[in-house]
């Protein structure tokens, strides 16, 4: 599903902030990246996500060489990923729906799939009664929601989630979390990107941990 | 499937670009056709003027102390004009236009019965031919001494050059403003989408295609520049037809109709259309370039 081999990373003419990275997550697999602040969580994560190209080594994605694959070829393949972005990145002049609507309306659903579609998430994430509203109108824990309804909504191979319980309590936390497991469960690829150790207890999967930008992995 | 995209509404209603981008592209239309009407109307009045002049020949019989020319003098010359297949019509010049014609030096109410004034007699030519001067006169010797045929304006060549030379210095006007307008626009265009690489970001992220992205801003900054380039032709075009109305009222011979001049101005209908063109290009090449910058 995802294999990196010796990659390694680097913003403009600068060092290297990731260094000979090599793992691979397994189809259906649920694992954890972990690392103090500035280890280079979310440069890795950006990496998977191709928001960016690797300085050098190997990115296979779904089988396909991200490094050498085509530029038309890459949004295909960001579809069938989905980022939980730590600041939601979210679109404030649209309504939740239409947030949440548009990985549909980019892939091309039809209206009324799109409408059936995110209103059963919306109301599996308990915004039903928030479709309207725009982001700036919700608070943080329902924006972090409809951030994880877009990330979701288009059944991604792939999930990926940076800090998602970081800014939400820990019941909230668990509920999203549970969200993740059970796409998990569906067959979604799941990589969370988090400190929350208590979690990582609760709910054992396997642990990528970065130092320094550079990567080990453990059982948990 | 990049049609349901494209009806969402991604940019937002009350950005500051959607006011300031057409206002900025109305003020540069308005003058761009302001500068164009008075190119073009310019050009029309002096083609007509040019047109009025050439061709145009007059006959002089000199003033005779007993009094104008008689009228089977004037007979005799007009039937032997008649004659010259370059002539196309022969009409004396009338008392009254005469005294219209020196009322500036002599006053409106002055008598020109004293004065020993010539007897002109206008010749239209045949469109596209040309008078021999010379010859014609030399014949008309035969039916009326000392009468004389010239050019109604001798100096019509300078005219033309004069006038080629006002249309060239316009156009460089037109030019001039025009290449403003095009910067601006750009400008304009750059500046209102520089607030927006946010939202190509996160669109982009979600695997929108370049030219599903780009299709998105170039359709928004089309309308907003037909939007300002409409205004500003409009109001352009207002004043552009009170100032021929105005130059209809003045009655001038030298000015072609009202009719003419404002079918004159039809070219300026491009004006908005490019415009709009202009901005949804620079929208579509901004974005792509911004993307391509991107992975």
């Amino acid at each position: 599903m995802v294999r990196f081999d010796n990659v390694g990373m680097r913003y403009g003419s600068g060092t290297e902030i990731l260094r000979d990275i090599s793992f691979r997550l397994p189809r259906g697999s649920l694992t954890y990246l972990t690392g103090a602040s500035g280890a280079g969580k979310s440069s890795l994560l950006k990496l998977i996500y191709l928001g960016h190209l690797p300085s050098r080594g190997l990115i296979e994605l779904f089988g396909q060489d991200i490094v050498t694959a085509p530029r038309d070829a890459l949004p295909l393949l960001r579809r069938q990923i989905g980022v939980v972005f730590q600041d939601y990145r979210l679109i404030d002049h649209l309504s939740v729906f239409d947030n949440v609507a548009l990985p549909l309306r980019i892939a091309g659903t039809a209206k009324a799939d799109i409408a059936a579609h995110v209103e059963e998430l919306l109301g599996w994430v308990g915004l039903s009664d928030k479709m309207r509203a725009t982001p700036p109108e919700l608070s943080g824990g329902e924006q972090q929601r409809v951030a994880i309804a877009r990330a979701v909504i288009t059944r991604p191979r792939l999930l990926l989630a940076d800090e998602p319980t970081g800014s939400v309590d820990p019941e909230l936390g668990d509920r999203l979390i549970h969200l993740f497991l059970e796409l998990n469960r569906i067959g979604t690829t799941v990589l969370i990107a988090t400190h929350d150790v208590a979690m990582m207890e609760r709910h054992r999967a396997p642990v990528m941990r970065l130092i320094r930008g550079e990567l080990s992995i453990g059982d948990h | 499937m990049i049609a349901c995209f494209q009806r969402l509404r991604l940019l937002p209603r009350g950005a500051l670009s959607n006011r300031l981008v057409p206002a900025i592209i109305a003020c540069m239309v308005f003058l761009l056709c302001l500068a164009g009407s008075a190119a073009l109307i310019l050009h029309a009045g002096l083609a007509g003027f040019q047109q009025e002049l050439a061709g145009r020949y007059t006959v002089e019989l000199p003033a005779d102390p007993k009094g104008p020319a008689d009228p089977a003098t004037i007979a005799r010359v007009i039937d032997r004009l008649a004659l010259d297949p370059a002539v196309l019509s022969a009409e004396p010049v009338s008392t009254g236009t005469m005294a219209r014609l020196l009322a500036p030096w002599l006053g409106r109410d002055a008598s020109l019965g004293d004065l020993p004034l010539p007897t002109l007699i206008d010749i239209a030519a045949v469109p596209g031919s040309t008078l021999d001067t010379a010859k014609l006169g030399a014949a008309l010797q035969e039916v009326a001494a000392g009468a004389t045929v010239a050019p109604a304006v001798t100096s019509l060549k300078e005219i033309g050059e004069l006038a080629f030379a006002v249309e060239l210095a316009a156009l460089v006007v037109v030019l001039l403003i025009a290449a403003c307008l095009v910067t601006v626009v750009i400008f304009a265009t750059r500046a209102g989408l520089a607030a927006h690489l946010r939202l190509i970001e996160i669109v982009h992220q979600i695997g929108a295609f370049d030219r599903q992205i780009a299709g998105q801003f170039s359709r928004h900054f089309l309308l907003l520049g037909l939007a300002g380039g409409v205004l500003g032709f409009v109001l352009s075009g207002l004043l552009a037809l009170a100032v021929i109305a105005l130059a209809g009222d003045a009655q001038s011979p030298f000015l072609p109709a009202g009719t003419t001049l404002r079918s004159s101005l039809l070219p300026l209908l491009a004006v908005p259309v490019a415009v709009a063109m202009i901005a949804g290009a620079t929208a579509e090449l901004t974005v792509r370039r911004a993307l391509r910058a991107q992975v």
